[in-house]
């Protein structure tokens, strides 16, 4: 069936025409095609969760990654390594935080794996090494402990140094 | 759209690819939700390889071991007592939902304790550098060992210790094995005959006893194949690569690499047809005195069509000295090389565009660790020579 196409719809409405194989990537949508017996042909496809701009976006990863080899099943094993993100990816992620925690959210309803690991990764390249006060600041995040919980944890990061 | 907005499975995905560290001291402390957060995270991986000993006991304080899913134990030079200190400050019987087990530089006896205490049954990966053995304690490493490799979820074995030791179950769903020391052919092929999903092998030492290998025998389960301290006798190699017909990736780190590319041809087109990526660094030794000129006649026969074109495999080689020839490919394979700092380096490749190292950074890529040979002449050059940015 190489070359069949599928509709994707986004929740606005907009509707993407994608080769099967590539939106395949997607183990939602896959389980859709194969196990609900959708035709390929004739329904369109809707992803209420995903909006026509995040859409577009996923459709231009799967077509770049289409040829990439399944990623591995262990996800127990994960190295936490953060400088395998290829050059093409770190590009393709350059773009807004809120852009990036959509593409995370559609990752992860959608199923892709890869866009998903690759996606995370990223954020947590942002966190890692930081400061409570870098962390709040690069995602602007509010401190809501009161002072006392904020001695609490102070003193908890401390224990060992008092002893 | 924020970072708070997110659901709490996805924050902890993004926790998976962040140091233990980070999301105990920094992380917890960024506001409620958060601290929360991280209270509810289950995945930790305790690397205790390079730590501050304030942070190695804070740790061990914050993060119930129940939490751990992987734990990284090391002696090193800086921190020998490493592991007796964490055996003493840890209750190991709380160790109970651990799926990676990775021990460095560990003493046979210490081992034991931890492969004791701690739950063997749901590790996938298992990683263990002995440093010192102790004979007396071969049946009960045997033993756990045995243990380890019986469960059903282990994928990933990395061990150096005699494996005629350890019983290997009869169905064995391991992955990726590799064998830190030398290794009878009849116990490798037992290995392998038992692991019909192991896909992915190195052996870092000499395959014994290859008497007894059999036309019979065939591996084909093998794709990717590693070869470290190998004895590259060209019959004895090609003996058992032709065992392992499967073969997409091949890598080769041995002396006595057989210089002849036409023969390397043959042998591959006939024996290893699905070879997709062969890498291979080696010093090998000859009689002759050698000159630019022969190094030229060995480069010409990784030139055909087949190297150059059809596998896009590209080869270079340099005199260490008259008589040593170290051939690699290209980019080079190794993460740390020894490199001789010389007035007139040769260097000769298959690839016409690449005479030194410095004509194509890519092909150093690998390279993590250079050991720099000086001498008084030399050391002049090496502020023009050193631009590694990746060391």
């Amino acid at each position: 069936m190489a070359g069949n196409k599928i509709k994707l719809q986004s929740n606005d409405g907009d509707t993407f025409d994608v080769d099967v194989e590539i939106a395949k990537q997607s183990a939602t949508i896959k389980t859709m095609l194969e196990d609900l017996g959708m035709s390929e042909e004739d329904d369109v496809i809707p992803l209420p969760n995903v909006n026509s701009a995040i859409l577009k976006k996923v459709i231009q990863w799967a077509t770049h990654h289409k040829d990439d080899p399944p990623p591995p099943e262990d996800d127990e094993n994960r190295e936490k390594n953060l400088s395998d993100i290829s050059s093409w990816d770190q590009d393709f992620l350059k773009v807004d935080q809120g852009t990036l925690f959509e593409l995370i959210l559609a990752a992860n309803y959608l199923d892709i794996k890869g866009l998903l690991d690759v996606t995370c990764k990223t954020v947590a390249n942002m966190i890692k090494g930081r400061t409570p006060e870098e962390i709040r600041r690069q995602f602007n995040i509010k401190n809501d402990f009161t002072p006392q919980e904020e001695e609490q944890i102070k003193k908890e990061n401390e224990w060992c140094e008092e002893k | 759209m924020s970072m708070e907005t997110l659901p709490v499975e996805i924050l902890h995905r993004i926790f998976d690819h962040i140091d233990t560290q980070t999301i105990i001291f920094s992380i917890r402390s960024v506001c409620r939700l958060f601290q929360n957060v991280v209270h509810t995270y289950e995945r930790y991986t305790l690397d205790f390889q390079s730590i501050y000993l304030t942070d190695f006991r804070l740790l061990c304080k914050l993060i119930t071991p129940q939490k751990a899913r992987s734990l990284i134990l090391c002696n090193s030079e800086y921190t020998p007592n490493a592991i007796d200190l964490f055996v003493s400050t840890v209750r190991l019987q709380r160790f109970t939902r651990l799926h990676s087990l990775t021990l460095i530089d560990i003493d046979e006896f210490q081992m034991n304790i931890i492969l004791k205490r701690i739950n063997l049954t749901l590790l996938k990966s298992v990683s263990i550098q002995i440093r010192k053995y102790d004979a007396r304690r071969v049946k009960t490493t045997s033993y756990f060992l045995s243990s380890i490799v019986a469960n059903s979820a282990l994928r990933k074995l990395e061990i150096s210790f005699r494996f005629d030791r350890i019983s290997w179950p009869i169905h064995c769903r391991i992955q990726c094995l590799t064998i830190n020391n030398d290794i009878p052919f009849d116990n490798l092929r037992q290995i392998l005959l038992c692991s019909p999903q192991l896909h992915t092998l190195t052996i870092e030492g000499e395959l014994l006893n290859m008497k007894s290998l059999s036309q019979k025998d065939s591996f084909p389960q093998i794709t990717s194949l590693t070869l470290k301290k190998f004895e590259l006798i060209s019959d004895k190699l090609e003996s058992f690569l032709s065992l392992t017909s499967s073969l997409t990736y091949l890598k080769i780190i041995s002396d006595g690499f057989t210089l002849d590319g036409n023969r390397w041809e043959q042998f591959i087109q006939i024996n290893l047809c699905q070879l997709e990526k062969f890498e291979f660094f080696s010093n090998v030794s000859v009689t002759q005195k050698q000159t630019h000129e022969d190094l030229d006649v060995i480069i010409q026969s990784f030139r055909s069509p087949f190297w150059i074109e059809q596998k896009q495999w590209f080869v270079a080689c340099e005199l260490s000295n008259a008589y040593e020839i170290q051939i690699y490919s290209l980019p080079i394979c190794k993460s740390f090389v020894e490199y001789t700092l010389k007035k007139e380096k040769v260097l000769v490749s298959s690839n016409s565009t690449i005479s030194s190292w410095y004509d194509d950074l890519s092909i150093t890529n690998n390279i993590d660790k250079i050991s720099l040979l000086l001498n008084e002449t030399t050391t002049g050059s090496l502020k023009n020579e050193v631009c590694y940015s990746n060391l």
